[in-house]
């Protein structure tokens, strides 16, 4: 973990790679010493579940769930409170959120390229998505063979409010997680003063983005990526898939922050303007959050 | 997705997320936050001998959206004790009114009870950015005394908010009432008769006893014991003769403009200049003045006192705040000037030690010297010609005064604060000036006050 | 007069570019007990209180009298 100040902020920045990316925590009001505290504190919750919920590791939950073969398992108290919340989430998105459509990432490769899959592989891969195809009651969990699921959606900004909720346990002072993006402030700066956030803009990557956002606590996410595409025909299609179709969201922004209470609830929120595609701002603005598309 | 779900959908998934992270939706604020602030304190203010106040005082503040806020102040005293007159003390025993005597070398005060209620609202919201303003509004009542005013201020911050300016202006309407229900003539003499110094209301006007809301003509008594006017005898009059509770106005304008400066990481000053007019009634109407004899000193009467109608103030303020490496201290001064010749400095002093964990301990000290105002005189001398003006009122006088107190706090959960506070005040003035003449110079002019002040407070947010 | 020019002086010296804090820098002063008055109650209860008993009044930029003791 790396560890600093930075004087031309004035706040304490640990920086360590978790979930899949980089990962900051910003302190603003408290010493050194305790900042370092609660950062290692922050890191090792972001670590445990990441390696939890990890798709990679032979020894995460998330692996004995998908290779339980159709038989059932009995999950954590932990596990079962994200299940229903994925659960909750698919039902009110009416299908569009499905964690296990994680499946079609096997035919489907955001390189930029213009290779789409063709219609039969998408139909076969598809009988094997689904929510309503499983079988969920708390805590046992039948997940048929050739089906996965996938917290990819939310692992992150849960990692970021769980840590939130600790650093908040252990500090009065204002601090800002930033999980690659997902993000949430438990308070502002000292003097009251909000953080200051810079938007990065999709079509410019790499330099800083126009937008700046305020805000003194709140959670902020961000779906999009302009890094994974597929280009074909002139029609860009994004990484957000839509289980029902298997085919991505079409029209969909090329990025959507949002701004909501917590990080979990941004996210989906952010994810479900996407879902939306074209009408990703009339949902946002239906909605009444502070957002932000960049198409 | 429905989208005429709208905001419900919103609210689920706010419900939902919370669900997941064990909080209660309700502890999950917005951005802005939503809360009311509460101050309130208890006040004991004891002089040695004389006044002592109760009070209970209280701030609320609800904030309203960014930056906007809107409080309401209330305040009760209960005031009891005695006051001085104005009159000086003599080697005779004095006697006021019918029954109220002071003793020889004793100062004579009246005594009174009075309860006061007062409250003030006051609406902060930004303009813009940089830009905020404040209105107000206060009012209070006495039995004796109703005020009603507003203010209004506003503050740019330049310079990447390092400085400040800020003007602000009040205006206040106030009503004197006199208890007795007639405002008295100023400079004019009460009776006296010999051996014992007793004095009667002025014989010019019939006294009068209060009825409700008009008043009852009583009996006539001048300096000489005829009686003269209408009336029947002490015990009631069947010739009525109702007249209004007699009342002046005052009304109190100010102006102020100010400079914040942030001088370096640990200090910041501000620079107030303040001007202020007051027109009206602005003498005390309970308030007389001793009348002494040229030569042996002695008091053979007594006379109201009177103001001008007219005051212009003027303040010069400078306050400075210091970060020491762990301790706050706040020192301020102020030059106060006005047209009745008054010129006073005020320093004070506030050093907050640190004690950790919010603790905090807080010796204070303050000093304050004034000058007389033109028209002070401690007495006047019988027979000579009456000036315009004229007061014994012992707060218009040449005096200094020394206040040392120290404040102890803890806090209280997660943003209150449980705080104590004593403080000694004394005033001293002449007791000996140099004009004083025969029996004069046996006695103390000025005797002086000294207050013990004792507060609780507690703050707190909801 | 030695008093205007004193007070003239004050606010000159004050607006002269001697400030070398950076906007962002403003950790210290943020604090409640940094304020010019950090307790607003008992400021009030003392300025009540010296506005009864002494001649002199106001300075701190609040206006208003409303009170029968002066």
């Amino acid at each position: 973990m790396n560890f600093e100040w930075i004087g031309t902020g004035a706040y304490w920045r640990g920086s360590f790679s978790a979930m899949g990316g980089p990962c900051e925590i910003l302190f603003d009001g408290i010493d050194e010493s305790l900042a370092r505290r609660v950062c290692n504190l922050a890191r090792a919750e972001a670590t445990r579940i990441e390696h939890k919920y990890s798709r990679y590791r032979d020894d995460s939950e998330l692996t004995r769930i998908n290779h339980s073969h159709g038989r059932a398992v009995t999950v954590d108290a932990e596990t079962a409170q994200l299940l229903d919340y994925a659960e909750r989430c698919y039902r009110l998105s009416q299908g569009k959120f499905d964690i296990s459509s994680g499946v079609l990432r096997r035919i489907w490769r955001f390189d930029g390229s213009d290779k789409i899959p063709d219609a039969a592989s998408i139909t076969t891969t598809l009988a094997h998505v689904g929510w309503d195809k499983l079988l969920w009651r708390n805590p046992v969990l039948i997940l048929p063979a050739d089906m996965e699921l996938d917290f990819g959606g939310i692992g992150k900004e849960y990692a970021v409010d769980r840590c939130a909720m600790l650093c908040r346990r252990e500090c009065d002072a204002g601090v800002l997680i930033n999980y690659g993006g997902d993000i949430y402030i438990s308070g502002p700066r000292r003097g009251d003063q909000p953080w200051i956030i810079a938007i990065d803009d999709p079509y410019a990557t790499g330099k800083h983005g126009t937008q700046t956002l305020t805000l003194h606590k709140g959670g902020v996410a961000t779906s999009g990526d302009a890094r994974r595409f597929l280009l074909r025909d002139g029609i860009r299609y994004s990484h957000i898939l839509d289980p029902l179709t298997g085919w991505p969201v079409r029209d969909a922004p090329r990025s959507v922050t949002v701004v909501a209470q917590s990080c979990l609830e941004a996210g989906m929120l952010a994810t479900f303007a996407m879902l939306q595609g074209a009408n990703a701002e009339n949902f946002l603005r239906e909605q009444n959050v502070p957002h932000k598309c960049i198409r | 997705m429905q989208l005429d779900e709208r905001s419900s959908l919103r609210s689920a998934l706010a419900a939902a997320s919370c669900g997941l992270l064990g909080i209660s939706p309700a502890l999950a604020s917005a951005d802005t936050p939503d809360n009311f602030q509460v101050d309130s304190a208890l006040l004991y203010y004891a002089e040695k001998d004389r006044v002592k106040v109760a009070e209970f005082s209280g701030i609320f503040t609800q904030t309203l959206g960014e930056d906007e806020t809107i409080s309401l102040s209330p305040t009760i005293d209960s005031i009891t004790g005695a006051s001085p007159t104005g009159a000086t003390s003599t080697d005779k025993t004095q006697t006021f009114g019918t029954n109220d005597t002071t003793p020889a070398n004793t100062l004579p005060v009246k005594h009174f009870i009075d309860h006061r209620f007062a409250a003030s609202v006051s609406w902060q919201r930004p303009i813009d950015r940089l830009t905020k303003t404040v209105l107000g509004a206060e009012g209070s009542a006495e039995h004796d005394y109703t005020s009603l005013g507003i203010n209004a201020s506003i503050a740019r911050d330049f310079d990447n908010r390092l400085t400040t300016l800020g003007a602000g202006a009040s205006a206040d309407f106030d009503t004197v009432l006199p208890a007795s229900g007639i405002v008295p003539q100023g400079l004019a003499p009460l009776g006296v008769s010999t051996n014992t110094v007793t004095a009667f209301s002025t014989p010019a006007e019939p006294v009068f006893k209060q009825v409700n809301n008009g008043v009852v003509a009583h009996t006539v008594t001048s300096a000489s014991g005829t009686i003269i006017g209408g009336g029947s005898t002490s015990s009631g009059g069947l010739d009525s003769i109702y007249i209004p509770h007699q009342s002046r106005g005052k009304e109190v304008i100010d102006g102020h403009i100010g400079l914040t400066r942030v001088i370096n990481r640990r200090t910041l000053m501000q620079f107030n200049y303040g001007l202020g007019i007051s027109t009206g009634y602005l003498t005390d109407p309970y308030k007389i003045i001793s009348m002494i004899d040229g030569t042996s000193g002695e008091t053979v009467g007594y006379i109201t006192e009177q103001r001008p109608q007219n005051r212009l103030r003027q303040t010069l303020y400078w306050e400075t705040v210091v970060h020491l490496p762990e301790d706050v201290i706040h020192l301020s001064y102020r030059y106060f000037w006005d047209d009745w010749g008054i010129r006073s400095h005020t320093v004070d002093v506030h050093y907050d030690f640190e004690l950790g964990h919010g603790f905090y301990i807080e010796p204070q000290a303050r000093y304050y010297t004034q000058t007389a105002a033109d028209f002070y005189h401690h007495s006047l001398i019988d027979g000579a010609s009456l000036p315009d003006y004229a007061s014994a009122d012992y707060r218009l006088a040449q005096m200094t005064s020394y206040t040392y107190g120290v404040k102890l706090a803890m806090p209280l959960g997660q943003d209150g604060e449980l705080s104590a506070r004593a403080s000694y005040m004394k005033q001293t003035g002449i007791s000996h000036p140099a004009d004083a003449i025969g029996v004069q110079t046996t006695q103390d002019l000025y005797p002086g006050l000294r207050a013990m002040i004792f507060q609780i407070g507690i703050s707190f947010k909801l | 007069m030695r008093a205007l020019f004193i007070s003239v002086m004050i606010p000159m010296l004050m607006l002269s570019g001697c400030s070398t804090v950076k906007p962002w820098d403003r950790d210290l002063l943020a604090q409640k007990k940094m304020q010019l008055v950090p307790a607003p109650l008992d400021n009030a209860l003392d300025e009540h209180i010296f506005f009864s008993k002494e001649a002199a009044s106001g300075g701190q930029g609040l206006g208003g009298g409303g009170c029968g003791c002066n």
